[in-house]
């Protein structure tokens, strides 16, 4: 090996050796897995989003490699050391080779973070990795390291701050092509003139998380070779900028046709709605997306429970549940029930189970998932205390008042309803069946109150005014 | 060892060195002048980081015409700037060591002696873990040889070595300089300080205005100013150079009028001396 080679993998294994301790990569890195648990941990993953999620999870680190690569590029110029190193035997081309081998710091921890996060949704994951968009997230991370070492290498100390922060942050913000494609229209709305949208600071992250695609890493690209023409025209090597335009000009014309052209998006979901598989289990029909499979069981499951504590035979109203998003064919199809597009991750609050069990418990007593208030109807605590039971620690979701409006929001569950159904949770299952079962006339009527129930099972009749609550949409008839 | 031959170097229409030539041995050259004599930039370009714009510089008998010529000079070369800085997060053992792997010093292991035994050769021994912003200027300076002295060049180029250190900073840097040179060693050091001249350098070249205007031992530079150095009761009309002593007497340098007491001659005198002549001759 030349002693050049011999310094360039010496000097590249410390700097990496340096940069794993870095507070910068180290915070990054840090943020990159607590986003993979938070992105992951909430319900159970589907491998073609999740991939995607994993990837974008990786983004703190990308912003810190860029920001360290910048820092770090402008180290000599920073410090005034340019002297000193210049008159070492060690040329500037193999120093920067090195500190451009040195990203193979945080690539292989992005790597890591990467497979730590998909041996971490394996367990529960359906459908089948999608191996492009993982491997977005290190190749960002790579071109993160190279874009801010540019920068930092040619631009002032002013840009090398400023720059690289605003650039990742629209990249941040920026939108994945496809999420921004409707069924309605098969076009980009608003969200296709990614990258250059600033996020709303109220949107939750999740709603502005970039997906690292071929479009983000086209604008990485068009980012380094821009700072590479300013330097070179500053440089007057007019050839070679020539040359560099030429490529942004080309690329800034392939991503612009990308961008105008009616995309494919990634489902068309009536149709695919459509075309669902069915499985009959136990008399009820269950239709799936493709990727759903495996949680036909669990649906099956939670219908077998609800079915359990019912006043009424319950396969006479459930016909088929079934995947379902927007104006689906199922919409307005009374006893129809949508089974959730998600699903409950092992360990965290059965909130799927839940919503599946309610509207599953709301056919049993006439109450569609429609937007209107049952608040205060002797059905409401019936559906609440019935999905509560048909679900595996429904207690802590019914005993979360907060939790049960966001889940069952659309029938404006009041206090009174929720702390009744609580209640009932202590007492033994089959017992509240049967008071349930003697009244199963009266339940399905409207004007049967929270009040009566209570005094179905002898207890307090909750105050007038915690049963209040109207919704917007009327009351549910 | 260092042989310079006439080289020139201009900053725009200002020369800054005119038709140089110099030769250093063994040992330690001194090179002497006012601000803005071109010390600096004679430094520079022998220490491959300025290129001249006409001339030749020899070290070690190789002269930078090719790539592969430089990065044989610099593998022989230890520099030290009049200015520089060090990495604030770094530790002086880590810049050291960051600073042996570019002068391909590959080997961990022989690093890590080659490292220590700079840090004691400067006596940083006890802030070698001590990160290089809590430093003093003395011991940055310290570090800036210790930088230098990695590898055991054959010419070590100290540009200022001593400026802006306390008197007792600058002995103590005059002594670490005389333990870390060895028989073999060049040293080339700029300075407008003639105690540091007096007190290490075999050899002293003066320049003035790009220039050089003297080279030789410092006792032939002291013997510059034989006859001209003298003591008086009342301020000289005709001197180069004069300043009053503690004594109240005058001590000036320049012609002597007749009736002066003559007093022997120091380093500074003969330094004094000879550039008054030769902004003299300039004008």
């Amino acid at each position: 090996m030349t002693p050049e080679r011999r310094v360039l993998f010496a000097l590249a294994a410390v700097e990496v050796r340096r940069l794993l301790r870095s507070p910068s990569i180290i915070a990054g890195a840090a943020a990159s897995v607590y986003l993979v648990w938070r992105w992951t941990s909430r319900w159970a993953p589907v491998w073609p989003e999740t991939s995607a999620w994993l990837a974008g999870a990786l983004l703190p680190l990308g912003a810190a490699s860029w920001f360290v690569a910048s820092w770090l590029a402008a180290r000599d110029r920073r410090n005034a050391t340019r002297d000193i190193v210049e008159a070492l035997p060690t040329s500037e081309r193999v120093r920067e080779a090195a500190f451009l081998l040195a990203g193979v710091g945080p690539f292989t921890v992005a790597v890591a973070i990467l497979l730590m996060g998909a041996v971490f949704v394996a367990p529960d994951a359906v459908g089948t990795p999608a191996w492009w968009e993982l491997a977005g997230g290190p190749v960002m991370v790579a071109f993160a390291w190279v874009g801010g070492f540019v920068l930092g290498r040619f631009s002032s100390l002013l840009s090398v701050l400023t720059f690289p922060v605003l650039a990742h942050w629209t990249l941040v913000a920026s939108p994945d092509i496809e999420i921004g494609a409707t069924a309605e229209t098969g076009r980009l709305g608003l969200a296709a003139l990614a990258p250059w949208i600033p996020p709303s600071l109220f949107e939750p992250a999740e709603q502005t998380l970039l997906r690292p695609s071929a479009l983000h890493t086209t604008f990485l690209i068009l980012i380094t070779l821009g700072a590479a023409v300013w330097f070179l025209l500053r440089h007057e090597r007019r050839l070679w900028a020539l040359a560099a335009m030429a490529v942004v000009l080309t690329l800034t014309v392939l991503t612009a046709r990308r961008l105008v052209a009616a995309p494919t998006p990634l489902w068309n979901w009536e149709e695919v709605t459509r075309a669902q598989p069915c499985e009959e289990r136990e008399d009820v029909t269950y239709c799936f997306y493709p990727l759903y499979r495996p949680w036909v069981d669990d649906w099956a499951d939670t219908v077998r429970a609800v079915a359990a504590v019912a006043p009424i035979d319950l396969t006479a109203v459930v016909q088929q549940p079934g995947n379902e998003v927007f104006a689906g064919p199922y919409a307005g199809r009374t006893g129809v029930v949508a089974a959730p597009i998600r699903w409950d991750r092992r360990g965290q609050p059965p909130r799927h189970r839940f919503t599946l069990a309610a509207a599953i418990a709301g056919t049993a007593v006439g109450l569609d998932p429609q937007p209107c208030s049952a608040a205060g109807q002797a059905r409401l605590v019936f559906v609440l205390w019935a999905a509560s039971v048909a679900s595996h620690d429904g207690g802590s979701v019914v005993g979360d008042p907060n939790l049960v409006r966001e889940l069952l929001g659309f029938w404006r569950p009041d206090e009174a309803s929720i702390g009744l159904a609580a209640s009932l949770t202590s007492r033994d299952a089959d017992d509240v069946a049967d008071v349930f079962r003697l009244h199963a006339g009266k339940l399905r009527n409207p004007d049967t109150s929270t009040g009566d129930v209570a005094a179905w099972f002898d207890m307090e009749a909750p105050s007038p005014s915690d049963t209040a609550e109207t919704g917007l949409s009327g009351t549910c008839r | 060892m260092l042989r310079v031959t006439d080289v020139s170097k201009a900053y725009g229409s200002r020369l800054a060195l005119d038709r140089v030539s110099l030769t250093a041995a063994p040992g330690v050259t001194a090179l002497l002048g006012p601000n803005g004599a071109g010390k600096t930039t004679l430094l520079r370009c022998v220490a491959t980081v300025l290129r001249p714009d006409a001339g030749r510089i020899e070290v070690v008998g190789v002269a930078p015409v090719r790539a592969s010529d430089l990065r044989r000079i610099r593998r022989r070369l230890g520099y030290m700037p009049q200015t520089f800085g060090l990495y604030p997060g770094f530790t002086v053992r880590r810049f050291l060591d960051h600073i042996a792997i570019l002068k391909e010093i590959h080997d961990p292991e022989l690093r890590a002696t080659e490292v220590t035994r700079v840090i004691e050769t400067v006596e940083l021994g006890d802030v070698a873990d001590v990160k290089t912003r809590r430093l003093s200027g003395g011991m940055r300076r310290r570090v800036g040889l210790a930088q230098a002295m990695l590898g055991r060049p054959d010419l070590v180029v100290l540009d200022e070595p001593t400026v802006g250190l306390d008197p007792e900073q600058r002995i103590r840097f005059r002594h670490l300089l005389t333990a870390a040179r060895t028989p073999d060693t060049t040293v080339l050091l700029s300075t407008h300080q003639v105690e540091d001249v007096a007190a290490v350098a075999d050899h002293v070249v003066v320049l003035v205005a790009g220039r050089v205007r003297f080279s030789g031992t410092p006792e032939s530079l002291i013997r510059v100013a034989d006859g001209k150095v003298w003591q008086s009761d009342t301020p000289p009309a005709d001197a180069i150079a004069f300043w009053q002593t503690g004594a109240g007497a005058f001590r000036a340098v320049g012609s002597p009028p007749p009736g002066a007491s003559p007093v022997a001659p120091t380093l500074e005198d003969g330094y004094l001396a000879l550039v008054s002549n030769a902004d003299t001759n300039d004008t």
